[in-house]
């Protein structure tokens, strides 16, 4: 009998730095998870925790993890080659099939740009299945900023534009939210699929910037985030009306969401 | 083909396994009725409605180690103990065929709990009584079709007994055969009925669920004493050493306010109100929504545990 609960014993291969409180690690694993999958890491004594992958690969794990949480906080303060107990990947994923034909609009804010890196790099290995691809980022600082070191390359590949809440010294790109950006872009609705993840307030604008452009909610998929514990649907804590977001989710398309209460 | 067994032979007839299993059955514990391990059959009650307190904790415990964890290591630990549960009323028979549609999906089977399953022998006990607030014959989940290994019928001075498994074979070798077919009734004075249930569709919105929540103290005492209430936390608990332990799980309740509260402090279900509706909706709609059933048996016990005195059978029909 296999154990849902028991999770594999990974040594970190790589940390990245992103920011000052953010790290990026890598752990070697083949289960190539799916856009938007989730992992349940534990360091044990601490516990164990939700993270996005933040990679497509068939070799590595990537798992973007921000100090905020008693597990994240224990993450961040490891270092190459130790041990994390890894299971997963969790949840449904991105419906990259149900994309291909379409021009896609890919919206990550702040800690969502991980999961978000996934369908890019799912775009980038299957890039003939999609027309015109828009990345739209919004960070509170350049300080923040994730994944630098992808921007050039994504910068060649799609159109690319990044934005920050305020100003900040020595920054001349675009100053203001996501939202209003994307207004501005002058993108259209027609034939196109928003993929959005960040926390729940810039979802909420940013979709109604999007209804004023015409886009309707089943042209738009979010990923949600709850409280979540075993990542199988059996713990409870991650449930929303009839769904459970660890298994029916985290994707979920807006029209679907819309309908959603606590 | 039934089975006949004297009441006054039931004592030794469960005292016979006792070398094989743990026998668990309901015994009078300070003026409560709860369902404990026997040593001898002296302290058993035959003659009750329901326990106090629901039997889940033989099948999934308010506190259970999952694995042990060293730095280089994990070691699962399964419970293999044998266990006969006698006396279990045919409503807490249903509860456990509920938690079997959550926890042993195909795929994502529980093993804690299907161990423990696999490994505990069910002698229910068909009703005549009902527990204190049972509303269990509105809900039909007062009578057993199946859920038993052996099922006993109150005949006054005898029981008929059913056979309802393979395993239950070895347990009626040595019993008396019978033709007679048993039967019990039910009548609970409380009941739901499915019209009344189904409201739940449109009343998401309704003002009851403010009013009645404005009762509750948000102690947990209801989904504490359900029978199909599983959720837990998962734990670790690290040795002196802090370098191994115990990864565990314990109870969680939805009626607390962490129960969804997330990293960085957001609680999603924060009103007391949505909390309280959460349990009615998971228990009577959600669940159905989702495993095709309801997960409430209507034993009345978060009823009788609910220190406001707040009644479901109540608010459900006000809907």
């Amino acid at each position: 009998m296999t154990n849902i609960y028991k999770p594999e014993l990974l040594r970190i291969d790589k940390v990245f730095e992103e920011t000052k409180d953010i790290k990026t690690i890598r752990v070697k694993d083949t289960s190539n998870p799916k856009p938007g999958q989730f992992y349940e890491v534990s360091v044990f004594g601490i516990g164990e925790a939700p993270f996005g992958s933040a990679s497509y690969s068939p070799d590595f794990v990537d798992m973007t993890v921000r100090s905020v949480g008693s597990v994240s906080k224990a993450i961040i303060n490891l270092s190459q080659g130790d041990k994390i107990g890894v299971r997963g990947p969790y949840g449904n994923g991105f419906p990259m099939d149900k994309f291909k034909g379409k021009d896609l609009v890919i919206v990550g804010g702040g800690t969502g740009v991980a999961p978000i890196r996934t369908v890019i790099e799912y775009v980038e290995k299957h890039r003939q299945d999609y027309g015109e691809v828009h990345l739209f980022f919004g960070f509170r600082s350049p300080e923040e900023f994730l994944f630098k070191y992808d921007y050039d390359r994504w910068k060649e590949k799609f159109n690319f534009t990044i934005t920050i809440d305020k100003p900040y010294e020595g920054w001349s790109g675009n100053v203001g939210f996501l939202n209003s950006i994307i207004e501005q872009s002058g993108i259209k609705a027609e034939n196109r699929i928003v993929i959005i993840c960040g926390p729940p307030i810039m979802i909420k604008v940013t979709v109604q910037s999007l209804e004023k452009i015409g886009f309707t909610d089943e042209q738009v998929y979010v990923s949600l985030e709850r409280m979540m514990q075993c990542g199988v649907g059996k713990c409870g804590h991650c449930m929303v009306g009839n769904k459970y977001v660890c298994k029916d989710g985290p994707v979920f398309c807006y029209k679907e969401v819309k309908g959603m209460v606590d | 083909m039934n089975y006949r067994l004297s009441k006054q032979k039931i004592g030794d007839f469960l005292a016979s396994l006792m070398n094989e299993y743990e026998v668990i059955a309901p015994v009078n514990d300070n003026s409560l009725i709860k369902f404990k391990q026997i040593s001898n059959t002296d302290k058993i009650i035959l003659d009750f409605g329901n326990s106090r307190y629901s039997l889940k904790k033989y099948f999934l415990p308010n506190k259970q180690v999952l694995f042990k964890y060293t730095k280089e290591d994990i070691q699962e630990e399964l419970d293999n103990k044998k266990r006969i549960i006698f006396g279990i009323k045919p409503c807490d028979v249903h509860a456990l065929l509920i938690m079997d549609k959550l926890l042993l999906g195909e795929d994502l089977e529980d093993i804690y709990y299907k161990t423990k399953r696999n490994n505990t022998i069910i002698f229910a006990l068909a009703n005549n009584k009902p527990g204190e607030n049972e509303f269990s014959s509105s809900l039909g989940t007062d009578k057993l079709e199946r859920g038993y290994d052996l099922l006993f019928f109150d005949k006054g001075d005898y029981y008929i007994i059913k056979s309802g498994s393979e395993k239950a074979r070895g347990f009626t070798n040595n019993l008396e055969q019978t033709e007679e077919e048993p039967q019990a009734e039910l009548n609970c004075e409380k009941s739901l009925s499915e019209e009344q249930i189904s409201k739940l569709k449109t009343s998401f919105d309704s003002p009851v669920w403010k009013e009645e929540s404005e009762k509750c103290f948000s102690c947990a005492g209801c989904t504490t004493t359900c029978p199909t209430c599983g959720c837990f936390d998962v734990r670790d608990d690290p040795n002196l050493d802090l370098e191994s332990g115990s990864r565990i799980r314990i109870d969680a309740s939805c009626q607390l306010k962490n129960y969804t509260g997330v990293a960085g402090g957001h609680v999603f279900r924060e009103g007391r109100d949505s909390r309280f509706k959460h349990r009615y909706y998971h228990k009577l709609d959600y669940f159905k929504d989702q495993y095709g059933k309801h997960m409430c048996v209507g034993c009345g016990r978060c009823i009788t545990n609910c220190p406001a005195k707040i009644d479901m059978t109540e608010i459900i029909n006000k809907l």
